[in-house]
């Protein structure tokens, strides 16, 4: 007696014994892919043609850039294409010197032509552009608003159509954040988003851009963050870097990390699963004791994944103050906001924090 | 050095769970003129080794002023023939036989052997039947064996009445692949789509020369357009992924030739579609395959059209399929396949509107024929919109309303059921 099985992806009866449908192609009794085969059919990957796809059901072969990582001067670059987009349109670049490090993470704006390519080009430039300003020992501030310049420039120069692709001017965000020491230098256009994310206090944790966003403009406009993120277009962003750009101005922040923590760059990939400072905290908190930048990186991607991974996904992060993770209770509700800036909760660290004014305000901003 | 150079329009992206995939491919060659004499790439047949022949129908029908306009297109066509191509003239009626050369077979051109076949051309009386089968056989014994590229260029006045229609047919098949027929009907009493039926399988042209007195200039043309053809045997490979299945494979531009069922199986996932000898020039292929829906985020290579000359691969085209949930993507209308999605209906309409009318069925030759107008003047297709013109009263083209002419002359419908299948390109 024969039992009836139907490939899954056409529909075709098979037969139990066989490896493949006969009728498409695709793998039956699939073993999770391995490196070097077609993950569709299983094919081997030397099939793969000049092109990339496979020569047997035809489908993309993973491209290098479907999933990145880099970990270099104690930071980690992790981006992946998410589930749902055919290509990673992010782009990231970490840097190091002994005197300074760099994470930039860009996110090609999906409807315009070429974003991959606008978002490489600018996540390289920002990166080149800190490394040789600085290490002139210029101003942080100036060389990563000239950073910006430069990646606006690269932008512009990369190619203006793509088959069968969106017609506007190839468009990305940035985000690029420079840290001497304890101090984080912040500069971006569009919504991209840069974090501190504090080892000691949940409040501590705060956003370091601003996003160039219609709901962002609708909060500045009075609007409540509920009202504004309710928006259908709230995620529309209203700067960005590209020929068609109505002006590339920076958001520029300079703070002081008030304590051991992870600066944590990232595109909305992440941040629309995770969103709140907290959130993102909890999130890293999570991981095992003595986890590396890597390792933490990966786990964040894998959550946004988990949580639908609609989007591109890069997550870049630099450790500072060998933070530790030790159980804090999460900001309790009902306590009324302090006054004054909320200390570290358990003294893991003997470092002094020291706070800058922004913090304060972001501290209470949050009562 | 022959140059091919393949350009895909598509709108690559697709819904979740689509399955069909759409693509024009325009190829254009250049260096493939003979123009330059023997200049044309290693492996490619120059004019010297390429087959004329002209077969004129001799039937009784074509005596008085066609078989005159015959001879002198004959004469005509000959002068047109460069040294060193091989030829034949033929005279067809009941049955077929060569007049020129005397001796059968082929004569190698040149001032002298031109000069004979004009004078033998001279010569041709009308009288007898029309069996066309039997000329394409003749034609096909003659040329079977020879090398390059063999074109035919084929003349009647009548209905192939004097043999069966599976006669025909099966001449037709026995040549397929063997040489290329232009067809030329001349006067008004010759079948549409028996004319259609060999141009179309010998990767030919068909037209009408309503007039006798144009015959000679069209032969003219005819014989220049082949002299300046220089590949033999261009094929085109199309590569599908497993458990794909194709739609169709169309020539759409210059006219519309189906080739979806000329496919010649290379492997499981490849097949030949046969495009005749090229010269310069362009054409468009439209082409549309049915493909395992992938998942959204998914990317596949769909088609890759690859052109092949003489065993080589001289050109490639990707066609990609990419599932997306962004349906800005999805829902974009590529204009190319759009345009030649319309010209195709408008060759259909215009198919089925005639048959219609021919029915006596008014009404849908009135729709069919006013959807025709419309497609018609919505592409730009001018000279198609105009021949309709002659044989419907158009009242407004946007909308496609039409009347029916209560009289129409048998010259402009068979103008119009021969031109049908003309496109015109996107313009941009």
């Amino acid at each position: 007696m024969t039992t009836a099985t139907l490939c899954p992806s056409c529909g075709e009866a098979v037969a139990e014994e066989d490896d493949f449908c006969e009728s498409c192609g695709t793998r039956l009794h699939a073993p999770p892919p391995q490196e070097g085969t077609c993950p569709k059919c299983g094919a081997p990957a030397d099939q793969a043609d000049a092109d990339g796809y496979c020569t047997r059901c035809g489908n993309r072969l993973p491209r290098p850039t479907d999933h990145i990582e880099v970990e270099e001067g104690g930071m980690a670059l992790v981006s992946d294409k998410g589930l749902r987009h055919h290509r990673n349109e992010d782009a990231g670049a970490i840097r190091a010197t002994e005197a300074f490090s760099v994470l930039v993470v860009c996110d090609g704006v999906s409807t315009t032509a070429n974003p991959d390519q606008a978002s490489a080009a600018a996540a390289e430039a920002v990166a080149d552009a800190v490394v040789a300003g600085l290490s002139g020992h210029e101003e942080a501030v100036s060389v990563l608003a000239g950073a910006v310049a430069a990646a606006q420039a690269a932008v512009c120069n990369a190619p203006v159509e793509e088959p069968g692709g969106y017609t506007q001017a190839p468009s990305t965000t940035v985000v690029a954040v420079v840290v001497i020491g304890d101090q984080l230098v912040t500069a971006n256009v569009g919504d991209s988003r840069a974090y501190w994310i504090d080892a000691a206090s949940p409040q501590a944790c705060r956003q370091l851009s601003y996003d160039d966003s219609l709901a962002e403009a609708a909060i500045a406009a009075g609007a409540t963050p509920e009202e504004a993120y309710g928006r259908k277009d709230a995620h529309t962003i209203t700067h960005w870097l590209g020929t068609d750009a109505p002006e590339v101005t920076p958001h520029i922040e300079v703070v002081t990390a008030p304590g051991p923590g992870i600066l944590l760059v990232c595109s909305d990939g992440l941040w629309n699963y995770y969103e709140a400072p907290e959130a993102l905290r909890e999130l890293v908190a999570a991981g095992p004791p003595g986890e590396g930048v890597l390792e933490t990186a990966r786990r964040l991607v894998d959550a946004a994944l988990e949580a639908g991974g609609h989007d591109n996904i890069t997550v870049a992060i630099k450790a500072l103050g060998a933070p530790t993770w030790a159980e804090v209770p999460s900001a309790p509700p009902a306590e009324p906001p302090s006054e004054t800036p909320t200390g570290p909760v358990e003294p893991v660290e003997t470092e002094t924090p020291v706070e800058t004014e922004s913090n304060e305000s972001e501290a209470n901003d949050h009562g | 050095m022959a140059d091919f150079h393949l350009e895909c329009f598509q709108n690559e992206y697709l819904p979740e769970g689509a399955r069909e995939v759409n693509a024009v491919v325009t190829i254009t060659a250049s260096g493939a003129s003979a123009a330059g004499g023997f200049a044309a790439g290693p492996g490619a047949a120059s004019t010297a080794g390429s087959v004329e022949v002209i077969v004129v129908d001799t039937s009784g029908s074509m005596g008085g002023s066609k078989i005159r306009a015959a001879r002198e297109a004959t004469a005509a066509a000959v002068a047109a023939i460069k040294d060193g191509v091989r030829f034949a003239v033929i005279s067809g009626d009941n049955t077929a036989h060569v007049v020129y050369p005397r001796t059968g077979g082929l004569a190698t051109s040149s001032n002298e052997t031109r000069a004979q076949a004009q004078q033998a051309a001279g010569r041709l009386e009308a009288s007898g039947g029309t069996a066309i089968g039997s000329w394409l056989q003749l034609i096909t014994s003659i040329v079977a064996n020879e090398p390059g590229i063999k074109h035919v260029i084929l003349l009647t006045d009548g209905k192939d009445e004097h043999e069966s229609p599976e006669t025909l047919d099966a001449a037709i098949q026995g040549a397929k692949g063997i040489f290329q027929c232009d067809c030329r009907g001349v006067g008004t009493d010759w079948v549409v789509s028996e004319l259609r039926k060999i141009a179309t399988v010998l990767l030919g042209t068909v037209d009408i020369v309503a007039d006798p007195a144009g015959l000679a200039a069209d032969f003219e043309t005819m014989m220049a357009q082949a002299m300046g053809k220089s590949l033999a045997d261009v094929k085109i490979r199309l590569w599908t992924p497993q458990g794909a299945s194709i739609s169709f494979v169309k020539q759409v531009a210059p006219d519309l030739l189906d080739l979806t069922d000329r496919r010649v199986t290379i492997n499981p996932l490849s097949g030949d579609y046969p495009t005749g000898a090229w010269g310069d020039e362009s054409r468009d292929y439209h082409f549309a395959v049915s493909v395992n829906a992938g998942n959204v985020g998914d990317e596949m290579l769909a088609a890759r059209v690859s052109l092949v000359v003489n065993g080589q691969v001289a050109g490639q085209a990707l066609v990609k399929a990419v599932w997306t949930d962004d349906s800005a993507l999805s829902t974009k209308i590529n204009k190319q396949v759009a345009h030649y999605t319309g010209q195709a209906e408008l060759a259909d309409a215009i198919a089925e509107g005639l048959e219609a009318r021919k029915q006596g069925d008014m009404e849908t030759a009135t729709t069919k024929l006013g959807r025709a107008v419309q497609l018609a003047a919505q592409s730009g297709n001018t000279e198609t919109a105009k021949l309709l013109a002659k044989v419907v009263d158009v009242e407004d083209p946007a909308t496609g309303k039409v009347r029916m002419k209560s009289k129409v002359a048998d010259e402009d419908e068979m103008t119009l059921d021969t031109r049908s299948t003309k496109t015109v390109r996107v313009t941009h």
